[in-house]
């Protein structure tokens, strides 16, 4: 697709471990995300989805692959041109507090990507800004002169938002930004996150090992784990019929608040944690963990399958394993 | 609200400046200091006698009303009031000289070091310890031969030339364990070049333990020069610095106990008024330690 806003090819992100081992935290990632489209990205801990964020945003240099941005990528272009590039591509943080200068109040926070892109403006107008966007992210107007370690968890991922959203950048990528959250208020940041996404057109690529806020927001949706793409697809496709083993557990692993189905499903739930990115299985990496795993799973690496829906997959076995046989 | 968008010297630095102002140690100290910078600078003239003046009549006389030796006289007869204050008066300029070279140096040396990493670091942590481990003296001696005897600038130099490593170390360690927090990632990915998150970021957040540091180095200074003089660079007879007035006050001390008590007690209440002063700043610093 020409149009697409951000394409990765190949992207791979290598951690050297010390004694010339070494970490793949993620191994050949490809897609593309258009124009105002948002894209989940689910996993468990440690299987790359940070590293991912990152990667794409050039906060670690990737190993090989490249991140395309409009056509031209990031990796290559000279530090002056990244820096510019930054003003549509813009990022919310896992750690709301962590990500706020504490030495700061919130209205300069809030006016540095107006300082950094936008000399244009003087000091009043960037106020005026940053008084817009702090009313429309939810904060009180005397916001602006206090500090962060004055506010709440969930009013400092507003302020986060509020720092993203203020250029109206064409990306904007989450990186778990609800997940250090009270559930309460995870539902009012994933609404403004909705709200502000509908109102700016803003692409979001959103990061997070909860299913349901991915499925409220994304209209795709990317499974990782150990740093390999296993299933990518529309989100109410994968919701209605999981192909990957791995995708039907984190599915099944949401819990239902009903205590006679409750016991039931917990009998499917995956045995043990990931294994160590240190020495990943051969062929597929899930097949250590995967109900479904045969011989020829530890021989060969599933390739990766696409159909005409745009629904792909990584798994040697998912025509036999069939919809209802988990 | 008119800190709201406007360069960060407005921003922090009002609110600094408000909150220091609202701490009644600050106004002690500052109070304090003020008075001694003040009669430093017009007490000298208060007195009738000049600091290099001997009094043949009293010499080594306590502190007495009579011929106005307020605060008596040394073993030459010269009048103490006014070698003090004199002495003051040159222990307070190097004492800030040497911080305000320690600040400037030593936080944007050890802040680009502790910044850029790998052999940016490298070189320039290496250039402090080879500094570092020369010893003084041997600093000193050079200077001493290629200055003249008593030369004031050969002092600043040799003060200038070690006060800042110990600072630069204490930066750059705490830019390192700064440039892993999430809020300078923040600021990368908003498109902020490294200069800007230096200045804005790194620089606000290291100044904590730079102002300790800063009112520790000022006494440290005061006494090095003591040092200094000794050994013959610096403040040479007649002139006096409070280091000078000490050490020769503590020869004396059984016969003649106010030579030592008041040069002394003029260097504690400095030395004190400094530190509460840093601590105050330190906290007004800090917006969380209201």
């Amino acid at each position: 697709m020409t149009n697409a806003l951000l394409r990765v090819v190949g992207l791979r992100v290598r951690f050297a471990a010390g004694r010339g081992a070494s970490v793949h935290a993620l191994d050949g990632v490809d897609l593309e995300l258009r124009e105002g489209e948002a894209l989940g990205v689910v996993g468990e801990s440690g299987c790359g989805k940070s590293t991912l964020v990152r990667a794409i945003l050039q906060l670690v240099r990737p190993t090989s692959g490249t991140v395309v941005w409009l056509g031209r990528a990031l990796d290559e272009m000279p530090a002056r041109e990244l820096r510019s590039a930054r003003r549509d591509l813009q990022i919310v943080f896992q750690d709301p507090l962590a990500s706020l200068d504490p030495r700061m109040t919130v209205g300069e926070i809030v006016a540095e990507p107006l300082r950094i892109h936008r000399p244009d403006l003087n000091a009043e107008a960037r106020r005026r800004e940053v008084h817009q966007m702090l009313a429309r992210v939810g904060l009180p107007p005397d916001a602006a002169a206090r500090y962060p370690h004055q506010f709440s968890g969930g009013q400092c991922q507003r302020i986060g938002i509020a720092r993203a959203m203020i250029l109206r950048p064409k990306l904007l990528v989450c990186d778990e930004p609800v997940s250090a959250l009270d559930v309460s208020v995870q539902a009012q940041i994933i609404e403004l996150l909705h709200d502000l996404k509908r109102e700016c057109g803003t692409a979001l690529l959103f990061v997070s090992h909860n299913l349901a806020v991915v499925r409220r927001l994304c209209e795709r949706l990317l499974v990782l784990y150990l740093g390999r793409m296993m299933e990518l697809g529309p989100t109410d496709a994968i919701y209605a019929d999981p192909r990957h083993p791995y995708t039907r557990a984190l599915l099944e692993a949401i819990p239902v608040p009903d205590p006679d189905v409750q016991p039931a499903r917990l009998s499917h739930v995956l045995p043990g944690e990931p294994p160590s990115p240190l020495s990943p299985p051969s062929g597929c990496v899930f097949r250590t963990r995967c109900p479904h795993a045969v011989e020829v799973c530890a021989r060969q690496v599933p390739s990766w399958e696409t159909d005409s829906a745009g629904r792909g997959i990584a798994c040697v076995r998912w025509r036999e394993i069939g919809p209802e046989s988990a | 609200m008119s800190e709201v968008a406007t360069p960060i010297e407005s921003g922090l630095w009002t609110d600094v400046w408000q909150r220091l102002r609202r701490r009644r140690s600050v106004h002690a100290a500052a109070g304090v200091l003020a008075l001694l910078v003040f009669l430093a600078w017009i007490g000298p003239a208060l007195s009738p006698h000049a600091y290099d003046a001997l009094d043949w009549e009293r010499m080594g006389a306590p502190p007495q009303l009579e011929a106005a030796h307020w605060l008596g006289t040394d073993r030459l007869g010269r009048d103490l009031f006014v070698r003090t204050l004199h002495a003051l008066r040159l222990s307070l300029l190097i004492g800030l000289l040497a911080a305000l070279v320690s600040v400037l140096i030593g936080i944007t040396w050890g802040a680009v070091a502790g910044y850029f990493g790998g052999r940016v670091d490298a070189v320039m942590m290496r250039t402090v310890d080879v500094l570092y481990s020369l010893p003084y003296v041997f600093i000193v001696i050079v200077l001493a031969s290629l200055f003249e005897r008593g030369s004031l600038a050969a002092l600043f130099l040799a003060i200038g030339a070690v006060g800042w490593l110990t600072m630069a170390r204490i930066v750059r360690g705490q830019t390192l364990a700064l440039r892993r927090r999430e809020f300078i990632e923040a600021a990368i990915a908003c498109g902020a070049g490294s200069g800007s998150i230096l200045v804005r970021h790194v620089v606000p957040n290291v100044i904590g333990p730079v102002v300790v540091y800063a009112t520790l180095t000022v006494p440290q200074m005061i006494l090095f020069e003591s040092f200094l003089s000794f050994l013959g660079l610096g403040v040479q007879e007649p002139l006096a610095s409070l280091g000078s007035l000490i050490n020769d006050g503590a020869r004396e001390m059984e016969s003649a106990p106010w030579l030592l008590v008041f040069p002394a007690g003029v260097l504690m209440l400095l030395l004190v008024s400094f530190s509460v002063l840093g601590d105050g700043l330190r906290d007004a610093l800090d917006p969380r330690a209201e």
